[in-house]
Order: structure tokens, then sequence, then C-alpha cells
């Protein structure tokens, strides 16, 4: 049998590149995004595969110890490059950064389930959806809070960037950590219980930042 | 299989919801938890209480930027310790080589580090020859530092633990720059505006966080061989000098809003 993950990134991908063709800049942006997040997943898994042939660890331990740093880090590189190449302002940074999470939790939650055909259920999609699903939108949107430094202080953006790239890894390997073992639910729970708070406190920000963006901007035509 | 093994560690959960059917719907059996266990739920809930009580602060308007990134930091130190609690109530021992713990503190230390630095230190240090002396006494930190590492770091390796070691040895360095420009802002002369005055009990209770940070990876040798209680002392030292931080800091932004 062919690779199975190779065969749903082409089947994906593909339809995904040519929707590209049709839609207006900004939409594009957005599918150009999720589309990172996917080939981000896809090699994500071939390199974790990789390297736990090299380390010989025991799956659990792998993947507390070693799948949070090469995923989030793997996940920052191209909100990085975005960062730096094209200087977005700070909104549109941290969408860029949702959607990759999402992306890249498409594709994975495509593949787990599609590798647990016999067990699943509605519910196992529904706890997937909401908790891996979610888990990783937060921790790439806290990368991408950490970057988006680079558009309010340049002073903070390395430090920022570092330490909320460290956060993201650890509240990666907390919830990998939590679902793996009895408390599963727990660990499913944790990524919405993490949601709401950090959906306020950006809704809060963002609105300053857009007050803050525009302010700039009028200063600059002036 | 090895979780089912280890089922009845997790039972103490169970207990307190009072429900024996908590746990995946298995019929959980009591089993007296260990002490080790209860002090990282209570460590836990402490650090998680001081970084909710600081972020009460963030609510309001126009919140400094060195307060958000002392209470970030405070977060990341509640992050490590549900971190550490989370590896203690899931995989049954401590295991300190989990290195999501390390990544949580080394977040901790770069806030710490970048408050200090990209915050405070442009407006206190006027960088004249008066303040030389400060700037080259403070170096004694990173010093401390450079001498204290081999002794964690040459047993840790010995004993096989290299990737853990790696990932320490890189939390040591935001860790000597964070407590060489807090150790500088204490021994700088007293300026008029009283920002100095006002960020001493911080600068205080940030090195005296970095000497624990120290002494906490110096317990990971004694925690690898199964010796837990001197990390037990530190981490409880480490919960009242964050609640102390925290305080220090809230107050601090309060006396700068007069000052301001």
């Amino acid at each position: 049998m062919e690779n199975i993950s190779l065969i749903f990134f082409i089947s994906i991908i593909i339809p995904l590149c040519v929707a590209c063709l049709v839609f207006d800049k900004r939409t594009r942006t957005n599918i150009i995004f999720l589309m990172i997040g996917i080939v981000a997943c896809f090699f994500c898994g071939e390199f974790d595969g990789f390297l736990n042939s090299l380390l010989n660890e025991s799956l659990k331990e792998f993947s507390v110890n070693v799948t949070p740093v090469v995923e989030e880090i793997i996940k920052a590189y191209p909100l990085l490059i975005y960062a730096f190449v094209f200087a977005p302002g700070r909104q549109k940074l941290m969408e860029s950064s949702v959607i990759v999470g999402v992306g890249f939790a498409i594709f994975e939650n495509i593949f787990i389930l599609s590798q647990n055909a016999g067990s699943i259920s509605i519910g196992i999609a529904l706890i997937r959806g909401f908790g891996s699903g979610m888990m990783h939108s937060i921790s790439t949107l806290a990368i991408g809070y950490g970057i988006s430094f680079i558009v309010m202080r340049r002073k903070l953006f390395v430090t920022g960037s570092l330490a909320m790239l460290c956060v993201a890894i650890a509240y990666h390997s907390i919830y990998n950590e939590l679902v793996q073992s009895p408390y599963s639910m727990v660990g499913f729970i944790l990524p919405i219980l993490t949601f709401i708070p950090f959906y306020f406190f950006l809704k809060r920000n963002e609105i300053k930042g857009h007050i803050k963006y525009k302010k700039g901007k009028d200063l600059i035509k002036q | 299989m090895y979780y089912y093994a280890n089922m009845d560690r997790f039972c103490f959960f169970a207990d307190i919801f009072n429900r024996k059917d908590f746990l995946m719907g298995r019929t959980a059996v009591l089993s007296v938890s260990t002490p080790e266990t209860i002090f990282s739920v209570v460590y836990c809930i402490g650090m998680i209480a001081a970084f909710v009580i600081g972020a009460a602060e963030l609510r309001k308007k126009k919140a400094p930027l060195y307060l958000r990134l002392m209470i970030y930091a405070i977060g990341c130190a509640a992050l490590e310790a549900i971190c550490t609690t989370v590896a203690i109530v899931c995989s049954s021992a401590n295991d300190p080589s989990r290195t999501a713990r390390l990544f949580s503190s080394i977040a901790y230390y770069i806030f710490l580090a970048s408050a200090n630095w990209g915050q405070i230190d442009g407006l206190v240090d006027e960088r004249t020859p008066k303040t030389k002396k400060a700037r080259l006494i403070a170096l004694i930190f990173p010093a401390v530092v450079a001498v204290a590492a081999p002794f964690i770091l040459i047993p840790l390796f010995s004993s096989k633990k290299i990737a853990f070691a790696i990932v320490l040895m890189i939390e040591l360095i935001p860790l000597a720059i964070g407590g060489y420009f807090s150790f500088k802002h204490l021994l700088l002369p007293m300026d008029a505006v009283g920002i100095k005055k006002m960020a001493k009990p911080i600068n205080i209770s940030v090195i005296i966080s970095m000497v624990l940070g120290l002494l906490y990876m110096a317990s990971y040798i004694y925690i690898f061989k199964g010796k837990p209680l001197f990390s037990d002392i530190v981490r409880a030292a480490i919960m009242i000098n964050t609640f102390f931080m925290m305080n220090s800091t809230v107050r601090g932004h309060r006396v700068w809003k007069t000052l301001v």
C-alpha cells in the first residue's frame, strides 16, 4: 500500500491549490496559510517518524518530549518568514497563525481518524475536533502573538517570540501527556478552557491594536 | 497497559470527586496518595493563584508593558507547575526528564530578562562612568551561574540525560541575563524619579527566583536519584517567592502610576 498520509495530502492540497486561483487576495492568503498548516502537519508526521526510529523512545515519551518541540517549531517557521518578509499588520498575523493551526489540526485529525477507522464515532470526532483542533490553534496563536511584537516593539520581538514558542511547546506537551493518561477527558477539555480567557484577552487587545494602527496610518498620511 | 497498571495512583482524585466511575468508567480502588503528589497539587494551585491575582491587575486600562511582562513570567512559572504536576499525576512518578517543564522555565526567565532589559534598563542606566561600577559588580551573577553550571550539568550528562541537560543548558542563558540586569538595577544609585526605589523589591524577588531556579536545577540530580525532598523544599520556596514577586510587581505598578 502507498503512503496513506501522502495520499490524503495530495487529495486535500490539490483542490485548495486550484481554489487559490479563483479567490481574491485576502481569501487567497488565508487559503495559502491553511495549506501551509497542512504541509507542516504532513512534514511533521514524516519527520516525527524518522526521529522516533532514531531515538527509540516509547510512543508516550516521544509524544510528550519530542513531538511538541518539532511541531511548534515547524508551525512557527512560516509565520516568522511571513512577519519578516511581508510585514503584515498585527491583526493579520494573528489570523494567519490561527489558520496555520487549523490547517495542521485538520490534516492531523483526518490522518488519525482514518488510522482508527474501525473504532471511531461522532463522539470521538467531536472530542478530536474540540480537543486537538483547538489545541493546535491556540498554540499557534500564542506563537503568532509573540511574533506580533515585531509590529509593536521590535526590541521585544526576539524575546517575545522565543518565550511564546516555549509556552506553546509546554502547553502542547501538557495536552499530549493528559490525553494519553486516564485523565484524557481533562486533556480534551483543556483547550476549550484555555480558549475562553485567551479569546477575551485577544478581543481586548485586538480593538486596541486597531486603534493604534489606524492612528499610525493617519499620522503617516499627514 | 502501562497506564492501567498504574491506575491505583490516580484513584486519589477519583475519591476527591467521590465518584468511583470517574476514571473511564472503571471501578476505582482507593489508594493512599504520596505526600509528594499532594504537595505538587498544592504547589500547582498556589502558582495558578499567584498568576490569576496578578492577571487581575492587567484588566485595568493602560497596564504598562513591564507589568505585563512580569505577569506573563509568573504565568510561565504557573505553567511549569502545571507541567510538573501533570507529569507526577499522570506518569505515577516525579519524572524530571519531561522537557516541557524546562521550556516553560525558559519562557519564565526570558520574560523576566526581557522586562528588566527591554523596559527598565534604558530608564535607569544612563551609561555614564558613575554607573560603570554597578555594571561591573553585577557581573558577579553571571559568573556565579557559570561556576554553578558544570556542577549541575556534568552529573546529568554522565547519567545519560543528554537531551534534558542540553535544554537545561539553554535555560541557564536567560537566567544569567535576567539575573545580571536585576542585580545591576539593585546596585545602581537611587534616582530622583523613584523608578529604582519602586523596582527594588521586584529586583530582589527576581534575584531570589533566579537563585532558587539554580537550586531547582541542582535538585534534578537528586530527583533522578529518587530523592525528591530537596526539590519539594525548593519548590515551596519558589511558590512563596512568586507570591512576593507578584505582590511587589502589583504594588510597584500602583506606586509608578502615582509617580507618573
